[in-house]
């Protein structure tokens, strides 16, 4: 596949199309999927894993995880979609989706949600709390299984 | 009617007999007890198979279980939420209708964390505690 990311930490096109992966009981994406992980939180700025559908297919990235913990289902989000994200008061949140190299093969579509850490007073947990609920909404719209 | 949670021995074809009290006349009932108490083993067997998945510890897998139960039998009724599996040993129960979205997740230090969000208004809620929020009670039986 030719290469077409961009720069490290560079912003992905606003027509890309990225998928995250997850597990749930009842075949959906979960809000859980889009918690920062502890290692997550370590990277500066910190960023939650998703893949270029068109560089990264998901049993690659499954494989590229490890498959420990074993993921069942991909959901596919458009980045534009990502970005145009509102909170309950109607203001935008600054959701940006940059590429975050990894130059194994089949990990060229490795990039990361930027934006989803913040303090932790109670506001801006409920704030999350809503993000991530709306964004597994939005993977939800379109989501497959891995095979 | 039996506690949800508290299986009754396995005597039928079903793999389910018919809870002792029950009139046997009324299938409904008996119907519906036994959707929800498939509903809830299949839950439970869906968090162990979390372990086995790589996901979750075990002992965070006991107390999902344990917690699921307790609130089953605390609100009778109460549909099996969505069980998903997070980062760091976390595991969250979510419950959703039309216009709310409820969630609880237990964290791996043990601390519950319940949320609340009107999807209508868009008005958030939220708790944390060594155990199940209080307030995550109230709204599951005023909502759910």
């Amino acid at each position: 596949m030719p290469e077409q990311r961009g720069a490290d930490g560079a912003p992905l096109p606003p027509e890309a199309v990225v998928f995250r992966l997850g597990e749930s009981l009842n075949g959906k994406i979960p809000e859980q999927a889009f918690r920062l992980s502890s290692e997550d939180r370590k990277q500066i700025p910190p960023k939650l894993s998703v893949w270029d559908k068109d560089q990264t297919t998901p049993p690659q990235a499954h494989e590229l995880m490890g498959k420990s913990p074993r993921y069942a289902l991909a959901g596919y989000m458009p980045v534009v979609s990502i970005r145009s994200v509102v909170d309950g008061a109607g203001g935008e949140l600054p959701l940006d989706v940059v590429w975050d190299h990894d130059d194994r093969l089949g990990a060229g579509g490795h990039c990361g949600v930027v934006g989803l850490d913040g303090p932790d007073t109670k506001q801006a947990k409920e704030r999350r709390a809503q993000l991530r609920r709306i964004l597994a909404d939005l993977a939800n719209e379109r989501v497959t299984p891995i095979c | 009617m039996s506690a949800i949670g508290e299986y009754p021995p396995v005597t039928s074809k079903t793999g389910l007999s018919r809870p002792a009290g029950l009139d046997p006349a009324d299938d409904a009932e008996f119907m519906a007890l036994t959707a929800t108490t498939f509903e809830a083993t299949r839950a439970e067997r869906y968090v162990y198979g979390l372990v086995d998945r790589g996901w979750i510890s075990e002992r965070r897998a006991d107390k999902a279980v344990e917690t699921l139960r307790g609130l089953l039998r605390q609100l009778p009724g109460l549909p099996i939420p969505n069980i998903a599996p997070g980062p760091d040993d976390l595991i969250g129960f979510s419950w959703r209708t039309r216009d709310h979205h409820l969630s609880l997740e237990l964290h791996a230090d043990g601390h519950f964390e319940a949320f609340h969000e009107d999807l209508a208004s868009r008005a958030l809620w939220s708790d944390e505690n060594g155990c199940v929020p209080v307030g995550l009670l109230d709204r599951l039986t005023n909502v759910i």
